[in-house]
């Protein structure tokens, strides 16, 4: 489902957020990008999503390159950044809506998946006030229904539990499962590693922009927890 | 004091992007900062020697009226109006609804600082327009000063000797009164606005009417120039009674009268300091109830209404314009003002106009004028040069989103097109009925100012791919102070005016085929802007 091919991006000539990543996510695969601040997460998976523009190596989203295919790529992933920064001048239907034009969803799935959704996560009484009025736990939610109304095949998300209350943390997850469960594939970034350790079924460590762990979960922690694994790489490698 | 400075130098910093180039490590964005920073001597410059012409013009006028201190008189009169409108605008983003107002009131800051420090950007940022009128009217005043002017008398025969200490300390204080009049004006539309649903809509009407108010007040000065000697008199008596502390500064530049000095700068700067301690004591509330937006939460799923991708880029993009008063004010007073004008056409017939501007024979050039008179209000109304640059932190939505960049474009031109291009052609409609021209005439009339209105956006967007700005605080730093903004709109604006200038002079047996190949150049170069657009501008959106 994602492919990243020897991606490397530098912000400035001597030095590389993201050096040489390579890393495959399969269908149905739940994968935890584990780093610290600065390691090159949000590089990558900005990358990913289309928004940033790179030229070392390639990424490739359902068997079809960013670079080459963003329209295509971009029409079966969705992306969610850590600080989702919505329209304020919009109310929250009216950006789901938006959404849904702009993905070319039908009316009637668009109604019936949004109703789905925003009833999930208790956002529906507030889907007609100005997003400005939005919490940042709600910006979260709104975001994340925007996200699923199109069905993505990948879903790409980064940092995604920071500012959900526990039930709406619950919700996602659950719905992350059901995504994957239904041929799907997600690929998220996390500081939270016992959320990684619970859901994941494969992981990547990242540190100075190149990969010093990956592979399934059982694999990469062997006896030890995540935390200690990730710890030891950080500190020693 | 330590934290007034403190947060007043941030602010600074934000508000002119210095310490960004500074501490930036890419080239780019210093040659950036490089150019932007000669564009703007070259924009000051440009400014400064067009207010000297009119600095010269007015003090000959009354000069021969026999009342030369008319003129700083009226100078400082127009630095105040229009620091007091332009600061209506700046409340909203500035002293109210500022983005970093939770972060700023968390710190171990007294409410008081943070709200002075916000005033004090404000002066600032006014400050600048009035040494930019008020000095070279003084000294162009010095020239005029007695009764035969001349450059001997603006060394030897100046005015008394305190002119220069007076007017420059008076221009200090120049700005206060009328900053605190508009961000009271400002601060109630605020509030009102805040009372309805469409707050922005409302806001945006208001501020309207109010500066359309302001300029048919100023329209009576071009009567100076038909009969200086009747009316010279009657404008200082009216500026005088409007304002009285115009006189005061008369008579303390020109007349030298200490005591006048000392009461504008008491009046002054009590008032401004009074002002700072009722915003003080309100800062809170003002920032808090008429910024915070009212929830209803009761919504109930409905039947939704689905668009086209290019019509819901559209209707958000449309519905971004709406949302912010100083971005409607800065891009669609033009053509407000195109509306009026033309309307009022029809109150009058070319040869009354002929009379009126003392032109004899303009009537029989005045066919060839309307395509490119409306050609300047257009170039006024560019949205597409910080509409970019707005997207701000939302950037990563429509650059997530799965169409191409040119639709995204598309949107951005078609809501300029939106506001320029109908306006444009009511007026084209209006001025046929009102100016006696021939059929091509009426033609170009019609399709002159849509290929510049369609030149303005197709260049207003390249120029914001060129030169984005996403990192702002105060939607007043892409929207009125960016470079795309300055280029675009000064840019536009003197092409579109020298080429006004250009057709008035050529024979009138010229000026239709002149017309036309003004016409059709825009075209073209509005083919080619189309062309860059969908191959280096989709390039540049990549990058962003």
């Amino acid at each position: 489902m994602l492919k990243i091919e020897n991606f490397s991006k530098s912000y400035k000539v001597r030095k590389r957020a993201v050096d040489g990543l390579n890393l495959t996510v399969k269908a149905g695969d739940i994968f935890g990008f584990i780093g610290h601040n600065g390691a090159g997460k949000t590089t990558t998976i900005r990358a990913i999503a289309g928004v940033l523009d790179f030229e070392d190596g390639d990424i490739f989203v359902d068997g079809l390159s960013i670079r080459r295919d963003p329209v295509a790529c971009k029409q079966r992933l969705a992306y969610i950044p850590d600080n989702p920064d919505l329209y304020d001048y919009l109310t929250g239907i009216q950006y789901l809506n938006y959404i849904g034009d702009v993905y070319g969803i039908g009316k009637a799935e668009r109604e019936a998946d949004i109703k789905k959704y925003a009833d999930a996560f208790e956002l529906t009484p507030s889907l007609g006030d100005l997003i400005s009025a939005y919490s940042h736990g709600m910006k979260q939610k709104l975001a994340v229904i925007s996200a699923l109304i199109h069905h993505p095949k990948l879903l790409i998300l980064d940092e995604p539990f920071v500012g959900l209350d526990p039930k709406a943390a619950h919700t996602l997850k659950e719905i992350m499962r059901e995504l994957c469960s239904q041929g799907g594939a997600i690929f998220f970034s996390t500081h939270v590693l016992d959320v990684a350790e619970k859901l994941c079924n494969k992981v990547a460590i990242i540190k100075g922009g190149r990969l010093v762990a990956y592979g399934n979960l059982a694999d990469v922690k062997g006896d030890q927890s995540l935390e200690d694994v990730f710890m030891e790489l950080i500190d020693h490698e | 004091m330590n934290k007034l400075w403190i947060l007043l130098r941030v602010q600074m910093m934000g508000l002119l992007g210095i310490n960004k180039v500074v501490h930036s490590n890419d080239k780019k964005e210093k040659r950036k900062f490089i150019r932007f920073t000669i564009l703007m001597i070259f924009v000051a410059i440009s400014v400064l020697f067009t207010l000297v012409m009119y600095d010269f013009m007015f003090a000959d006028v009354f000069s021969k009226a026999g009342v030369p201190e008319l003129m700083p008189a009226l100078m400082m009169a127009a630095a105040s109006l229009v620091t007091m409108i332009t600061t209506v605008y700046k409340v909203n983003g500035l002293l109210v609804g500022f983005r970093d107002f939770d972060m700023t009131m968390a710190m171990p800051v007294k409410t008081h600082v943070v709200a002075t420090s916000r005033l004090l950007v404000l002066y600032i940022m006014n400050l600048g327009f009035c040494l930019l009128i008020n000095i070279p009217a003084g000294i162009v005043y010095t020239f005029f000063a007695v009764p035969k002017p001349s450059f001997h008398a603006m060394i030897f025969a100046a005015p008394p000797p305190t002119f220069y200490p007076f007017m420059i300390i008076l221009t200090l204080f120049v700005p206060m009164i009328p900053m605190l009049i508009g961000a009271t004006i400002g601060i109630i539309i605020t509030a009102m606005a805040s009372r309805f649903r469409h707050a922005n809509i409302i806001n945006i009407i208001i501020t309207l009417m109010l500066t359309l108010a302001f300029m048919t007040a100023s329209f009576e000065s071009p009567a100076i120039f038909t009969n200086p000697y009747q009316t010279s008199k009657t404008i200082m008596d009216s500026v005088y009674g409007i304002y009285p502390l115009t006189r005061m500064y008369t008579q303390a530049v020109c007349g030298g009268s200490m005591v006048s000095m000392i009461l504008f700068v008491a009046i002054s700067a009590v008032l401004l300091a009074a002002f700072s301690v009722i915003l003080s004591l309100f800062f809170k509330w003002l920032n808090t109830s008429f910024t915070t937006s009212r929830t209803r939460s009761n919504y109930r799923m409905t039947s939704l209404r689905a668009s086209s991708a290019l019509g819901a880029l559209y209707k958000r993009e449309l519905r971004r314009y709406f949302s912010s008063v100083l971005y409607v004010m800065n891009t669609g007073f033009g053509m407000v003002m195109a509306l009026i004008m033309c309307v009022a056409l029809l109150f009058f017939k070319p040869d009354q106009l002929e009379e009126m501007l003392e032109l004899p024979g303009f009537a029989e050039t005045l066919g060839a004028l309307p395509p490119m008179l409306l050609a300047v209000f257009v170039s006024l109304s560019c949205t597409t040069s910080c509409a970019i640059s707005l997207e701000g932190k939302s950037l990563w939505i429509i650059k997530s989103l799965p169409v191409e960049a040119i639709r995204i474009f598309h949107s951005k031109i078609l809501v300029n097109l939106t506001i320029t291009v109908p306006a444009s052609l009511i007026c084209a409609l209006l001025m046929s009925l009102a100016i006696p021209m021939n059929a091509i005439q009426i033609l170009f009339t019609f399709v002159t100012p849509v290929m510049f209105a369609v030149l303005s956006a197709l260049l207003g967007l390249f120029l914001n791919l060129l030169y984005p700005n996403f990192s702002w605080t105060s939607e007043t730093t892409v929207i009125k102070q960016s470079l795309p903004m300055f280029l675009s709109v000064v840019g536009g604006m003197m092409v579109s005016i020298g080429l006004l200038v250009g057709l008035m002079y050529l024979p009138s047996s010229l000026q239709t085929a002149g017309l036309a190949a003004v016409t059709l150049a825009a075209a073209v170069i509005d083919f080619v802007l189309y062309r860059l657009l969908q191959t280096k501008g989709a390039r540049l959106f990549h990058a962003l």
